[in-house]
């Protein structure tokens, strides 16, 4: 199928950097991982079935990228989220919450909860993305629910 | 009635966006990836079953060919790990055909994309002289999956995962050799492009190099030895 990079961009960029995002917390790293992985797209010559399959690719290469910046000394060196985040218009207080409480989650839990809770991914779909087991997939998003209800008023119980 | 912890957390996360800016920087980089970048693509037929996408012509690596009556027909290359002196055929169509010391066939052609996307047909002094600086991927008749680079052969078929593989070897004579093999198949075909750096969100596997004939060793053998590197001269015929 033919893609248009604009086009994807225009689409899935803002789900991407959210991803990126809750992975790097930094605004620059985010951004760069989302433009990093759209050049990547740009020069694949894999064959896609479905923009759907384009998503999930995307995704998971952002996430890989994002993930590698972590590492990184320059990523260690910039400004906290925190301030990034005084500058995000909240509509609501309750949404800041949630994200800071997202954010403040140790690292190995976030892209998991981010997965499952904004991409709608199953347990299996998250294992595949990440390359972990299923079960351990599972434990990371059973740990982080009962850190986001110790910290979020009125986040639900839930079943896996 | 309750908002679910899905939406409370899209609605929350939903408050990300891009930049103002971030679509024209993109557009920037993809008009420079354009510009910059030479891509030659490589179909490949026989044995070497491959779509290569490689980055650089450039590899700065002496390349030496036989101009026999202004046809250029025997190369001096790399070929499953040796060095090999082989004949090419031109089929006239843009496509070529050489055998290696065993019989088997192997085929090739393909064009250089310019910045502008003009299409140049590839010579067979280009198609080596990559082929002699590229990290080869090729199934063997076992079906494992072989990493051949000079005289480096190695078994990866249990190094690749999701279809993918990065090989680094250490050669000082060639800087050109981070390879990043994508899309590979189970029939042979995949991806590479070669860099002088590692991809850096990717764990590069390093390739004993202990061993390796490295493109100026192989050089200074001179004229009269067997093993010569990149393709022959008109003296070495």
């Amino acid at each position: 199928m033919a893609i248009d990079i604009i086009e994807i961009c225009t689409k899935y960029g803002d789900r991407l950097y959210a991803a990126a995002f809750n992975i790097t917390r930094q605004r620059q790293d985010a951004e760069d991982a989302v433009q990093e992985a759209l050049l990547r797209l740009y020069k694949s010559d894999k064959e896609f079935e479905s923009e759907e399959h384009v998503k999930a690719w995307l995704i998971r290469v952002t996430i890989n990228i994002a993930k590698s910046t972590c590492t990184s000394f320059w990523h260690r060196n910039r400004v906290p989220y925190e301030d990034y985040m005084e500058e995000i218009p909240f509509e609501d207080d309750s949404d800041r919450d949630l994200m800071e409480a997202v954010l403040s989650l140790p690292d190995k839990y976030r892209i998991i909860v981010h997965l499952h809770y904004y991409e709608g991914y199953k347990t299996r779909e998250i294992a595949d993305t990440l390359k972990l087991s299923e079960n351990t997939v599972k434990t990371r998003l059973l740990q982080s629910r009962k850190l986001l209800k110790t910290k979020l008023e009125g986040w639900q119980d839930e079943d896996i | 009635m309750k908002t679910s912890n899905e939406e409370r957390y899209k609605k929350s996360f939903d408050n990300l966006h891009l930049s103002g800016d971030f679509s024209s920087r993109l557009s920037e980089s993809l008009e420079k990836e354009r510009e910059d970048k030479k891509v030659v693509k490589l179909f490949s037929a026989g044995k070497i079953a491959a779509a290569i996408v490689i980055c650089s012509l450039t590899c700065g690596t002496a390349c030496y060919a036989a101009d026999v009556g202004g046809i250029r027909t025997n190369f001096n290359i790399w070929l499953n790990g040796s060095n090999q002196e082989i004949e090419v055929q031109d089929n006239g169509d843009g496509s070529y055909t050489y055998y290696d010391d065993n019989g088997h066939e192997y085929g090739f052609g393909g064009v250089s994309l310019g910045p502008n996307g003009e299409e140049t047909p590839m010579t067979p002094e280009e198609y080596f002289e990559l082929l002699n600086n590229e990290g080869v991927l090729r199934i063997n008749d076992e079906g494992r999956t072989l990493f051949y680079y000079h005289n480096l052969v190695e078994d990866v078929t249990d190094l690749i995962e999701d279809g993918e593989l990065y090989l680094h070897v250490e050669d000082p004579s060639n800087p050109y050799t981070y390879f990043a093999f994508t899309e590979i198949s189970g029939n042979g075909n995949y991806a590479c492009s070669t860099d002088d750096s590692k991809e850096w969100f990717k764990d590069y596997i390093e390739i004993d190099a202990t061993d390796l004939i490295t493109g100026d060793q192989a050089l200074e053998l001179g004229e009269d030895e067997t093993v010569s590197y990149a393709v022959t001269t008109d003296e070495d015929n």
